[in-house]
């Protein structure tokens, strides 16, 4: 019986549809409700920041592999990701050049320089934004609304500003605060999407928000207000769980959502910085390495 | 009917493993019809001498000389069984013929002449209670049985080797958690009586020792059926399983049911349990009480190139090109032909070789291959260490035979890996892990290298 030329085939035969770009696909997609919130809430001006930082990031990943003859791997949309989660960082006032400078110093510094995606020892837009924080402090604090300067809740705590604004805004999150962080339902509702999805473990961010809500109320302070303002949100679902800087297996999954959330709890509380999540999410991206070694699996059949 | 008594009393809860991977299982196309019979092939029948782990088999027949059915034409030097002729006719050729691993493997070639002539049984019929161990061990030598599963070593010597160590349990593997094949559950569902008479025979070798039939949960039809014939039986008991891949492999399996591990490198029995296939329980049966050799087997033809999927009894030594014409007309032109389950199977380049004593599943698939993305770089995801059963590292033993690095290999137990596939089926990057890591150890009859 003739069946014509066959193809070679490598075991196992068939594959899980789930690839790197199709990953990344989900992460976009399940951001864009933030982005439109966003857009209403503070006004165009997000867009023109989103769309500076993703064209920045993924047109350095071009040029960057281009110049240097490697593989153009901007087709897996991960430098779109990073793009994205750094523009949702940013407050909506920052000058144009920030998105731009920030996302390519994401993906050049942090990602290629390293070897590209998979070799970075830090989340690279968190990276970036802790860069920014560090060096343009004055200009990565500025946030307004509608062209009125206005403290975040969390700066407002640390300043002693008697008037914050209620626990309801914050989850809702009509109030100042970074584009894509301040709408905790949004981030609960594309966050959980994700899990359903099965695009992000649910360990890391169930005890990371679980881990800084306790240890708020341990420390005086008011739990939910900590975790609905602020990056934690954003960075417990979006951040720590890029899966090139987290821990692969559960057990490890566990104790590096536990630390990332005492970690910024303390931080801050104890530190003269408002915002805990970027040094306790880049301080616990170094330890993945660490854990994943502690924490190396029983293989079958060994004593 | 209430089966409860044949449950152990932690079965409520289905038993498991950590790992593995849950791919769509495509058993609907073929799992509800009847196993038909294609039991009279055209063509001229190829039987390879070497249908087994160990050693080829020799000839003892001669070209142009006369057989019968059942008759021995391959006699086993070393470890090895013997080759029966399935048809009655003359040797047309004695050569090597093509093995679907690639290799070159001398086979005996008879022409049928339908007639089907049998030699008179060499034992008479006989209930296994009435014989003694020795006479079941010699009849189950006689019938050439292997591991139908897949592994093809040789049953024999595994029970002979099994009988000098405390073997406390017999597990029989229903669990077919391969996609697409359903020819286990077809047999346990129409020839339950010889499944549960195999075990019964097995464990008549093992006085010590308790039966567990295993299977996934979700073949409620074949618990009922089975439980049927081990009601009366004290020593067997029936346990379901998750149904999830790889929940068939032998490791896996003792690990699931008794908790217990194999320890590296060495065998089941040293883990003080004889696993054992469905469709080796059903020819243990019949090489005990009706002093049958191994002659057919179950085929499951499947995948979506296939327009009458479904399980067929067929002859070792038809050809697979012949059976696919006579029983199935293609619904799509396949582009890739694969030789086994779809996970450990083997791409093949034609149809043109024969059914042997361990094929068990002929895939044909329209698309040109497993994945559309091409491979990428490694994300970290650790999702290949989640999926393993065997809880190895996949994505740092690839890394280490990247850099040509044996010693890390080593220290990571790579030559631990069972080539289950869960590794490579999972990766988002696509990468070929299974590939590259089980073909340092794996050694299919001798094979180097699929074609």
């Amino acid at each position: 019986m003739s069946i014509g030329v066959l193809y070679p085939s490598k075991a196992p035969h068939i594959r899980n549809p789930r690839t790197t770009s199709s990953i990344m696909r989900e992460v976009l997609f399940a951001l864009i409700p933030l982005v439109i919130f966003a857009t209403v809430y503070f006004g165009v001006r997000v867009l023109l920041v989103v769309t500076l930082s993703v064209l920045s990031a993924v047109l350095s990943e071009f040029l960057f592999e281009f110049l240097l003859h490697r593989k153009i791997t901007i087709g897996d949309c991960s430098a779109a990701v990073t793009g994205l989660i750094f523009a949702l960082m940013l407050p909506v006032t920052v000058p144009w050049w920030i998105p731009v400078l920030g996302s390519v110093i994401a993906i050049i510094v942090m990602k290629q320089a390293f070897g590209g995606i998979g070799r970075n020892p830090f989340n690279p837009a968190l990276f970036s934004r802790c860069l920014m924080m560090v060096v343009f402090p004055g200009i990565m604090r500025a946030f307004e609304i509608d062209a009125v300067s206005v403290p975040t809740p969390l700066i407002a705590m640390v300043d002693n500003v008697k008037l914050l604004p209620g626990l309801r805004s914050c989850f809702l999150g009509v109030i100042p605060g970074s584009i894509g962080e301040t709408s905790s339902l949004l981030i609960l509702l594309s966050g959980g999407y994700l899990i359903i999805r099965g695009i992000i473990d649910f360990r890391i961010p169930l005890v990371f928000l679980a881990s800084s809500l306790i240890l708020s109320y341990a420390l005086g302070l008011d739990g939910l207000y900590q975790l609905f303002t602020g990056g934690i949100m954003f960075a417990a679902f979006f951040v720590a769980t890029d899966p090139t800087t987290s821990p692969m297996l559960p057990a490890g999954k566990w104790i590096y959502g536990l630390l990332c959330g005492v970690l910024t709890i303390l931080i801050r509380k104890y530190t003269g910085f408002p915002e805990g999540i970027c040094f306790a999410v880049l301080c616990m991206n170094l330890s993945r390495y660490l854990l994943d070694r502690l924490l190396v699996p029983h293989v079958y059949g060994m004593k | 009917m209430d089966l409860s008594h044949l449950f152990s009393s932690h079965s409520l809860r289905a038993f498991s493993f950590e790992g593995g991977v849950r791919p769509a299982d495509e058993k609907q196309f073929s799992k509800d019809h009847p196993i038909l019979d294609f039991m009279d092939p055209q063509q001229e029948m190829v039987f390879f001498m070497l249908q087994h782990q160990g050693e080829p088999c020799e000839p003892v027949v001669k070209e142009g000389e006369k057989v019968f059915r059942d008759q021995l034409i391959g006699s086993p030097k070393g470890l090895g069984a013997p080759v029966y002729s399935s048809v009655s006719g003359i040797v047309k050729a004695i050569e090597p013929r093509l093995h679907p691993n690639g290799q070159m493997i001398m086979s005996v070639v008879v022409d049928n002449d339908h007639m089907y002539e049998t030699l008179p049984a060499k034992f008479p019929p006989a209930s296994f209670m009435e014989l003694t161990k020795e006479e079941i061990l010699e009849r189950i030598r006689f019938a050439g049985i292997v591991g139908m599963g897949g592994d093809g070593y040789p049953t024999f010597p595994k029970l002979v080797s099994a009988m000098q160590k405390p073997i406390d349990h017999v597990l029989l593997n229903g669990c077919e958690c391969e996609p697409y094949l359903s020819s286990d559950y077809r047999v346990m569902l129409e020839d339950s009586w010889r499944v549960v008479n195999g075990l019964k025979i097995v464990l008549s070798l093992f006085p010590e020792a308790k039966g567990i039939i295993c299977m996934e949960h979700n073949k409620p039809d074949a618990v009922e059926a089975l439980g049927e014939h081990v009601q009366d039986d004290e020593k067997i008991r029936i346990c379901t399983l998750k149904s999830k891949y790889p929940s068939g492999d032998e490791k896996v399996l003792i690990e699931s049911v008794l908790r217990r591990q194999i320890p590296a490198g060495m065998k089941a029995e040293d883990a003080s349990c004889v696993v054992l296939n469905i469709d080796t329980s059903v020819a243990i049966s019949r090489a005990v009480t009706q002093a049958r050799p191994l002659e057919r087997r179950i085929i499951t033809i499947a995948g979506d190139c296939v327009r009458n999927p479904g399980n067929y009894r067929v002859r070792v030594g038809t050809s697979f090109s012949e059976l696919l014409e006579q029983v199935s007309p293609l619904a799509k032109r396949p582009r890739r032909v694969i030789y086994g389950g779809p996970m450990m199977g083997n791409a093949v380049n034609s149809l043109d070789f024969p059914v042997v004593k361990t094929s068990s599943c002929i895939l044909l698939l329209s698309s040109k291959s497993p994945s559309r993305s091409e491979e990428t770089a490694c994300i970290r995801c650790g999702q290949c260490l989640t999926a393993c059963p065997v809880h190895l590292e996949p994505f740092r033993l690839y890394e280490a035979l990247m850099k040509d690095d044996q010693t890390l290999f080593s220290k990571l137990n790579g030559d631990l890996c069972t080539g289950c596939g869960c590794c490579s089926y999972v990766c988002p990057a696509k990468r070929d892990l299974t590939e590259i890591i089980s073909k340092r150890n794996w050694q299919p009859e001798g094979a180097e290298e699929e074609s």
